[in-house]
């Protein structure tokens, strides 16, 4: 495979890839929810795939959730089964304030994280004194008692109980957000414009606006997160992760940024919850179980724990693999209808596999591809 | 760019964000025109009354074809198919007791004769068919198979599309909405789950598509008047709930001790708060409760705890494979309360057999008949269903198809009483028969009515008969020990 040949790293033709790079995936993040609005539909070997607005929007999401659960355990090495617990949390935080409190999705933001992340440091303690399984143990307890919390006597008027919670307000697109005549002005482009329906429904329109709204979202975790994992914090919680004697002999003062990392891991899980719940306009107790933890696990693991970027195919990985699996019903060459848990099988076949073959993850795999098609020459100290 | 150009940008994005979500909600909704009175894709047939599926129909006798068809008699026939008084205003359609459909209430792109082509019907469902409940998952298949073997209705075939959600409420979302898109659909039938069917509950009222047999005994199905496109399939836990009381007070009298073993779920919960709020008025006294994990593997420690208050009555208000694990470890302690258990663990072949005679004695409400009741091989209908899924290859006592048949005729039922409506089968015809539905169902105990009078009478399955499990050389079977206990119209409306 050829690729574009050596540049050096900082270089003017390093950049302009990067930018290039850059506004290739601001064109994909634009273009795709009008792409696909109407819900794409392929037929693959005789099985009907779909790919909709609702599942890419509930996986950024999940992209977000497995973007604090990185912090914790890709970057800090401490095991968290128990993150769907802040993701719920920040859920049923939101729900409750949007319901009883009248607030927008978005300002309940400002109760979930320092809410979630005080939860986080308090929660973060007894992870000072065991680690490995033990700590494993107890966060999936705390996972698996989710639900069970919220069916209580005493909060479940609140909480809606068993039958989960419907947030009385939708998120309507305002009427100066130009969706519909950026629907026009796509439609009219060749090539693409088959794809892109002719005018936006109100219900697709809707889902259009929560995909922009989530994805701004993201992007704001995602800088923020990059920019504390990149700074002093980020080195100290690898250094912890990877040698903690010697992290204590530089100066680092563990048991603070120990807690810390839970305290950010979790706030970051809070506002995945609020994304979701601004997604559905529904939370339910059991979607926040011990289920959930092992999914953002898998998503962690086949993406790639200790990067960002991981957390995008994680996300991505755990809601359309399922999906796509049970929609296969029939495997090329033979007549087999497939019904019943082979999603969730496949996607537990594919996490074998990429432990075998990417023991990285997705991450490790775009990287050999980038570096074989794009190969940057490392840039030599100076002085 | 300096920091504070990009502080500066940041709190602009971070203003235009909150301004942005603040304030839209539902009464930006976009203003809807009135929807086509008759659609430009309305069926070209005028929705014969009789037509060729009566003769598929699966009763293979003269009388039992005629039960099968819409109106058997001029009295039903009346009921069956009421012509409400025709409004004045073409775009309300009347339910029954002051309930409405305000079609100018409906998005503009809203189709009446959506999912009804030339021919085909077409509907969608989301079930788990992954997961703990995954053995409900081909109740959907069920239906399509009566169908398949019915034949066309109103010259057209009904098509089931159905999608596994894993019984996970954000997948049925994604799963409804992406049927909308693509499957081209009439509406929903048999989306199972209470919270399932609470989380596109509101998506599919807004956009005026049917969302029929919610598959859950939530009470909240019977509300006209707030969700017109919804009505439940099953009967209210509350209700049930009610008859458990009614019976426990009746065999054993005031003062009797309860013990609760239920399910940590929507079902289990409901169950569990209705008998609690009926037992005091009856005298009874629920001297304990345990609420047991949907996902644990076992109830007998559970069972075990609940021993130790010696209850007179131990109420098994879960399903699936934790009834048998219950019964079969009341069987082997010294404790011998009667035991009463939820309709869901009616199906005999599944819950019972495994047990054999520790099963003996149990009881519950019984609403629909189980193919595997011995005492009902004779039975019309079983013997309809039993030869009908073993023709197409589908063994009668595994999974739930059998249920399928069950919710196969009643959607039958409607959808030839919408036929006969002005307008033929569409959305709000099919809403309308489902509203105001009356037939004797041949599925269901002592052929009691399924029917329906809008906010007069929201729910369809008001009757039920306590029955006690038999086991011994003869086989399994269910022996009634009350008369059907009816409360047909008496339930009235959600909230109401």
């Amino acid at each position: 495979m050829r690729g574009l040949g050596v540049v050096p790293a900082g270089s003017r033709q390093h950049r302009q890839r990067q930018i290039i790079g850059w506004a290739l995936f601001a064109l994909v993040v634009v273009l795709i929810p009008f792409l696909i609005a109407d819900t794409y539909s392929p037929t693959i070997f005789g099985n009907r795939y779909t790919v909709g607005l609702g599942n890419l929007s509930q996986a950024i999401g999940m992209m977000v959730a497995i973007l604090g659960l990185n912090i914790a355990t890709g970057y800090s090495g401490k095991l968290s089964l128990g993150h769907s617990f802040f993701v719920g949390s920040g859920a049923y935080l939101t729900a409750v304030l949007v319901n009883e409190f009248h607030w927008s999705y978005l300002s309940t933001l400002g109760v979930v994280v320092p809410g979630l992340f005080l939860f986080g440091v308090l929660f973060g303690l007894p992870a000072l004194r065991i680690q490995g399984l033990y700590l494993g143990l107890l966060t999936f307890a705390v996972a698996a008692v989710f639900p069970s919390i919220i069916r209580l006597d005493e909060v479940k008027d609140r909480t809606g109980g068993s039958n989960g919670l419907q947030i009385e307000s939708d998120l309507v697109a305002p009427s100066w957000a130009p969706l519909n005549t950026v629907t026009e002005w796509l439609h009219a482009i060749p090539g693409v414009g088959s794809r892109v329906p002719d005018g936006l429904t109100s219900r697709q329109e809707e889902a259009v606006y929560k995909y922009f709204l989530l994805v701004i979202v993201a992007l704001v975790c995602f800088w923020l997160v990059r920019n504390i994992l990149a700074g002093r914090v980020g080195r100290a919680l690898v250094a912890i992760r990877d040698n903690p004697l010697g992290a204590a002999a530089s100066g680092v003062n563990l048991a603070a940024y120990k807690t810390l990392s839970f305290g950010i891991s979790a706030a970051v899980g809070g506002v995945a919850g609020t994304m979701l719940a601004m997604h559905s306009g529904f939370v339910g107790p059991d979607e926040f179980g011990f289920a959930m933890a092992i999914l953002l696990i898998v998503g962690l693991i086949v993406g790639g724990a200790g990067t960002l970027h991981g957390a995008v195919v994680g996300g991505l990985a755990i809601r359309f693999v399922p999906e796509w699996s049970s929609q296969t019903q029939t495997l090329p060459g033979t007549d087999t209808a497939l019904e019943g848990p082979y999603g969730t099988a496949i996607l537990g076949a594919l996490l074998i596999i990429i432990i075998f073959a990417l023991p990285g993850g997705a991450a490790q795999g775009f990287r050999r591809i980038k570096a074989r098609l794009m190969p940057v020459a490392p840039q030599p100290p100076r002085g | 760019m300096s920091k504070s150009w990009r502080i500066l940008l940041a709190l602009l994005a971070v203003f235009a964000l909150v301004a942005s979500a603040c304030g839209n909600d539902d009464d930006d909704a976009p203003v809807t025109e009135p929807a086509p009175a008759a659609a430009t894709e309305a069926p070209d047939e005028p929705a014969p009354a009789t037509e060729p599926e009566d003769e598929a129909a699966p009763a293979p006798e003269p009388d039992d074809e005629e039960e099968a068809a819409p109106a058997p008699e001029p009295d039903d026939e009346e009921e069956a198919a009421p012509e409400p008084e025709e409004p004045s205003d073409p775009n309300i359609v009347e339910l029954g007791g002051g309930a409405t459909i305000d079609m100018t209430e409906c998005p503009s792109e809203w189709d009446n004769y959506q999912g009804v082509t030339d021919s085909e019907i077409r509907f969608g469902s989301s079930l788990p068919r992954s997961g703990a409940l995954a053995g409900f998952g081909t109740i959907s298949d069920g239906v399509q198979l009566y169908f398949d073997h019915v034949g066309p209705i109103d010259g057209r075939n009904v098509v089931m599309v159905s999608r596994d959600d894993g019984y996970v409420p954000a997948r049925t979302l994604t799963n409804v909405e992406e049927m909308i898109d693509v499957e081209n659909l009439l509406g929903f039938a048999g989306i199972l789950g209470s919270p399932n069917n609470l989380a596109v509950q509101d998506l599919l009222n807004e956009n005026c598509i049917p969302q029929l047999l919610n598959l859950t005994g939530l009470p909240e199905w019977g509300d006209p008047s707030n969700y017109p496109w919804t009505t439940g399939a099953l009967m209210s836990y509350e209700t049930e709930a009610r008859i458990w009381c009614q019976h426990v007070s009746e065999e054993l009298g005031s003062g009797s001790t309860v013990a609760i073993l239920s399910l940590d779920n929507d079902a289990g919960e409901a169950w569990r708060v209705a008998f609690n709020e009926c037992a005091p008025g009856l005298g009874l006294d629920v001297v304990d409760e345990i609420q047991h994990d949907p996902q644990a593997d076992s109830v007998g420690a559970d069972v075990i705890n609940l021993a130790a208050s010696d209850a007179d009555v131990l109420l098994v208000a879960s399903s699936g494979a934790f009834c048998p694990q219950a019964v079969a470890t009341v069987s082997s302690l010294p404790w011998e309360p009667m035991v009463m258990v939820a309709n869901g663990c009616q199906r005999i072949a599944l819950f019972w057999v495994p047990i054999g005679p520790l099963a003996n004695g149990i009881r519950l409400v019984n609403t629909q008949k189980d193919l595997s009741d011995s005492s009902l091989a004779d039975d019309e209908w079983v013997q309809f269903v039993r030869g009908a899924l073993e023709s197409q290859g589908v063994d009668p006592d595994a999974e739930s198809h059998a249920l399928g048949y069950i919710f196969g005729e009643i959607l039958h039922e409607v959808l030839l009483d919408a036929a006969e409506m002005d307008g033929g089968i569409n959305r709000t015809n099919v809403m309308r028969a489902m509203w105001q539905m009356s037939f004797d169902s041949r599925g269901a105990i002592g052929n009691t009515p399924r029917a329906m009078d809008g906010a007069n009478d929201s729910y369809m399955v008001e009757a039920g008969r306590i029955e006690e499990l038999v086991v011994d050389a003869d086989g399994a079977r269910y022996v009634p020990i009350s008369d059907v206990i009816d409360y047909e119209g008496e339930t009235g409306t959600f909230g109401g």
